[in-house]
């Protein structure tokens, strides 16, 4: 928090100084695009993590995590350059890989100190997990064992989540709707989800996150973003809860201090173009939608939302830094690098 | 339009990086989203309710129900509109910092709701990924969503042509004959280019549509089909689709999808 208001003073004061420019003073009449509500409101940073296609080509940019360091690493299905570096204020530090076609889910996690990527990718259908660098220390190939899969090409994962214990979840969303839950070292323990419209089936169970707030025990949160829903399981799989989010067609939850986060890739009736963020509070409920419309709940739940204003084309991930701005990286926007919003 | 905005957002970018600070993208950029159109029931014998909303501070909703184009003259809408004869709605929506949205429409249609419909038989069926209700989908006035994707109302064809024969629940004077279709480029979904309407052999109607080949926005559309007045038990429609996707579009030279949910009797 005093870091962000930091931020805040430093930014009040170079404004200062650009009054005094000619280029400046013509910027000013302008007015800042404001989106969001109440607590969770933004500015739109038009500078950062733009590079030249030539040399760091994206395609989709399909997720984006915070290292341990605090720099921002970008998934892309692009081979060239499949993760990006950036520093915080939008550098290049540097690019790796070049054998994930599919590349699609980037989680990480802290084991002993040190931090480690899980790649889902769709084409290889499996997960690959890395160090920070980018050396392969273990995969996860698709789970014949599991008895669910005739052919390889049914699995196509799409998210991972690793619990406290070393258990790796990975979500087939793009395949089966399978959840598969691992050991650390590999070995299917557990098998459930698959498709269908009940309370503990999904319809693209595109992401898959660990819910600890308000220090509780250990769920599971996945979407179901075809159903416009997110839904609670215990860390066994059993079913608890459907939160309803008609209208946002939400892709992986990410938590950062009480708030979920959610890149909302489609919205309204799922029309080219449209999406935008949605941020839940502490019970879950929709408070802030940056570049949707106003969130309302009526008696019989949230009113369905839309895509107010044409800033994101496809949010796929929001990376949340410690200073609780945002990172939204998009997916068929046109081969367009993530767009970074600033918390006021 | 989409040009104008990329070309804007760039020359922004461009300010943006000759300083090296960030720099905030302001208002005057980025347009509203269309906003949402909703009528009680697209077919009506004698009144509809359109509704427009958008849930956004300072927005305001402007409209048209002449089918001429929304502009900053146009009528403010404020309360739901009741309509009791066939009419095209368009809507935009306008605010003070923002630049206006798209333009979005919906199009209702003044029609017996009485099944006139007895049968429809396709040839050839509708694809299997996108099976419809067979023919008895066509005639069950129920509207397809303009987001094909899931809707069970929308039966979509990749053939040189579709035929649909009809029979009547009983000798009816006829003056139209309306089709439902959608068209949706992106996802390679096209409306026909000509629609000819036959009865016992002999052709009664024919409507070309032209704009067919030419690029446009998603939307669900009626072509209405004039018939020779009369008294009529039966009709064959014959659906021709473009034959081609047209040389600007990236399935250029390939099949392109017609997509129906509606066969209409006036």
């Amino acid at each position: 928090m005093e870091r962000r208001k930091f931020i805040i003073n430093t930014a009040a004061a170079s404004a200062g100084i650009l009054t005094y420019s000619s280029v400046s003073a013509n910027l000013l009449r302008y007015k800042d695009t404001i989106i969001g509500r109440g607590s969770h409101q933004y500015k739109i940073d038009l500078n950062w993590g733009a590079l030249n296609p030539n040399y760091y080509p994206v395609n989709d940019c399909h997720e984006m995590v915070q290292d341990s360091k605090g720099r921002i690493l970008l998934l892309t299905n692009h081979t060239k350059n499949n993760v990006i570096v950036y520093d915080r204020s939008g550098k290049l530090l540097e690019t790796w890989g070049t054998e994930y076609p599919g590349a699609h889910g980037l989680t990480l996690n802290v084991e002993n100190g040190e931090d480690f990527l899980y790649i889902s990718d769709n084409n290889r259908h499996e997960v690959i997990k890395t160090t920070i660098d980018g050396k392969e220390v273990q995969i996860f190939p698709y789970p014949k064992e599991s008895g669910k899969y005739s052919s390889k090409e049914q699995y196509i994962p799409t998210e991972t989540a690793i619990a406290e214990n070393g258990d790796v979840y990975v979500a087939d969303g793009y395949g089966e709707q399978f959840i598969m839950r691992y050991n650390a070292q590999g070995e299917l323990l557990q098998t459930f989800g698959g498709k269908g419209d009940e309370n503990h089936l999904f319809q693209n169970a595109h992401g898959i996150c660990i819910d600890t707030r308000n220090g509780k025990k250990p769920e599971l949160l996945i979407t179901a973003r075809k159903q416009n829903k997110l839904k609670r399981f215990t860390m066994d799989g059993e079913f608890i809860e459907s939160i309803d989010l008609p209208g946002a067609f939400i892709c992986r939850p990410v938590i950062k201090g009480n708030n979920v986060y959610l890149a909302t890739i489609w919205s309204g009736d799922g029309s080219d173009g449209t999406g935008f963020i949605s941020i839940l509070d502490k019970h879950n409920k929709l408070i802030s939608a940056p570049g949707g419309c106003a969130p309302f709940y009526e008696s019989d739940g949230l009113r369905p939302m839309y895509q107010a204003i044409k800033i994101f084309t496809h949010p796929h991930d929001v990376c949340v830094d410690d200073d609780e701005n945002l990172y939204v990286a998009q997916w068929n926007s046109g081969k367009t690098y993530p767009i970074k919003l600033n918390r006021i | 339009m989409r040009t104008i905005y990329t070309l804007l957002a760039l020359a922004m970018l461009c300010q943006a990086c000759s300083s090296q600070n960030s720099i905030n993208a302001f208002m005057e950029i980025f347009p509203l989203s269309p906003p949402q159109i909703n009528a009680t029931s697209i077919f009506f014998d004698s009144i509809t309710t359109v509704q427009l909303s958008f849930d956004f501070p300072n927005a305001v909703i402007k409209y048209s129900l002449k089918g001429d184009e929304v502009n900053h003259n146009s009528k403010v809408y404020s309360a739901p509109l009741e309509l009791t004869e066939s009419t095209v709605i368009k809507a935009r929506v306008y605010h003070p910092d923002y630049l206006e949205s798209e333009e979005v429409q919906i199009e209702v249609v003044k029609t017996s709701t009485k099944k006139t419909i007895q049968e429809i038989t396709l040839t050839p069926n509708a694809s299997e990924n996108y099976p419809g209700l067979g023919g008895a989908g066509l005639g069950d006035l129920i509207k397809g969503a303009e987001q094909f994707g899931g809707d069970k109302q929308w039966m979509g064809f990749q053939a040189d042509t579709i035929s649909a024969a009809i029979k009547l629940n009983s000798n009816i004077e006829v003056s139209t004959l309306v089709l439902s279709v959608l068209t949706n480029q992106s996802n390679w979904i096209f409306a026909p280019t000509r629609i000819e309407v036959f009865n016992e052999g002999k052709k009664v109607g024919v409507l070309s549509n032209p704009n067919s080949a030419i690029e446009t926005s998603s939307r669900a559309t009626f072509l209405s089909v004039p018939i020779t007045k009369g008294t009529y038990s039966e009709f064959t429609v014959v659906v021709y689709p473009l034959s081609e996707i047209p040389e600007w579009h990236q399935g250029k030279g390939t099949t392109p999808w017609v997509f129906i949910d509606e066969i209409i009797i006036q």
